[in-house]
């Protein structure tokens, strides 16, 4: 019997393998809604962060701070939770784009 | 656009902790890349684990201002992905226990059909064509059985689900090991296929 060397490419080896088998269960949870955050939502944040103290970084404790009094509060002045049934993006509609 | 395009493309290859440096260092700028690249999943995940859109919002700022507070202590060597996760669902525990605190007396009223989240029980009033109502359906179902799970079963599923996060990386948000991690998701896909038997096309849980 003659010995055959196989080729095994780096590639082979080193792609990371998928975790588990996907079954009916997460294909199904693929369907999951994703609710996309508004678009003020990036310079909320930037806007509470520029409101923290110019020293945050080399204060020793910053336990005395509360989250809460920097945040953007946000305000429906349409009516509750609108965006709920508004632009609510699924994941197989963005991916057929 | 094309330079606009470039400059995503180069922020991309930007590791979380060569950010973190550059935030330290002053640029304000690079603290907006690691909130680009977070702020869509972190509020995807929030906004199912609490069911409330504006809430989602707050305590999305609020992690990231607890971030932008503790670069100065953060290890920049690993992504900063599960430590936001991790925070975040220790934020949405805190408000989900306020809540109850609040409302204590309205929880107990409550019948099975209120349990959904409101995320998953909120009306439409605009009129729906078959195909959506059917879609709205199926998150209401799918919503209702996360909801369903016990709490420890429901972080790991809404980490992997909504946040999309590997089974490393839920180990490191829930401070347990990845094999637990891993462990608590196949224990939880029983109860998720019971919850849903019958309702959509899943096989009930032998």
């Amino acid at each position: 019997m003659q010995y055959t060397p196989q080729f095994v490419r780096a590639a082979d080896i080193q792609s990371p393998r998928p975790e588990a088998e996907e079954d009916d269960i997460d294909r199904l949870f693929g369907k999951l809604q994703q609710v996309e955050p508004p678009a003020s939502l990036v310079s909320g944040i930037l806007s509470s962060i520029s409101r923290l103290p110019k020293d945050i970084h080399t204060r020793k404790d910053v336990s005395d701070l509360n989250l809460e009094d920097y945040i953007e509060k946000r305000v429906s002045n349409e009516g509750g939770n609108r965006h709920l049934n508004g632009p609510v993006i699924r994941k197989d509609v963005n991916a057929s784009h | 656009m094309q330079v606009r395009e470039r400059a995503k493309t180069q922020n991309h290859e930007i590791t979380d902790g060569v950010l973190a440096q550059q935030t330290l260092a002053g640029d304000q700028q690079a603290f907006e890349v690691l909130v680009q690249r977070y702020s869509a999943p972190l509020f995807n995940f929030i906004c199912h684990f609490l069911g409330d859109y504006d809430q989602a919002c707050d305590v999305s700022q609020q992690v990231f201002l607890q971030l932008y507070i503790s670069l100065p202590t953060l290890r920049t060597g690993e992504p900063l992905k599960a430590w936001l996760f991790q925070v975040a669902r220790n934020r949405c525990l805190d408000e989900l226990r306020r809540k109850r605190a609040i409302h204590f007396s309205e929880l107990e009223s409550m019948n099975d059909e209120d349990e959904l989240s409101p995320l998953a029980s909120m009306p439409d009033p605009s009129p729906l064509p078959d195909e959506l109502a059917e879609r709205h359906d199926v998150q209401q179902r799918l919503q209702g059985a996360i909801n369903s799970l016990p709490p420890k079963f429901r972080s790991v599923v809404l980490l992997r689900y909504a946040g999309q996060l590997s089974f490393s990386e839920i180990g490191k948000a829930l401070s347990m090991p990845e094999a637990t991690a891993k462990t608590y998701f196949q224990r939880a896909k029983p109860l998720l296929r019971n919850a849903l038997a019958g309702q959509l096309q899943v096989s009930p849980a032998c």
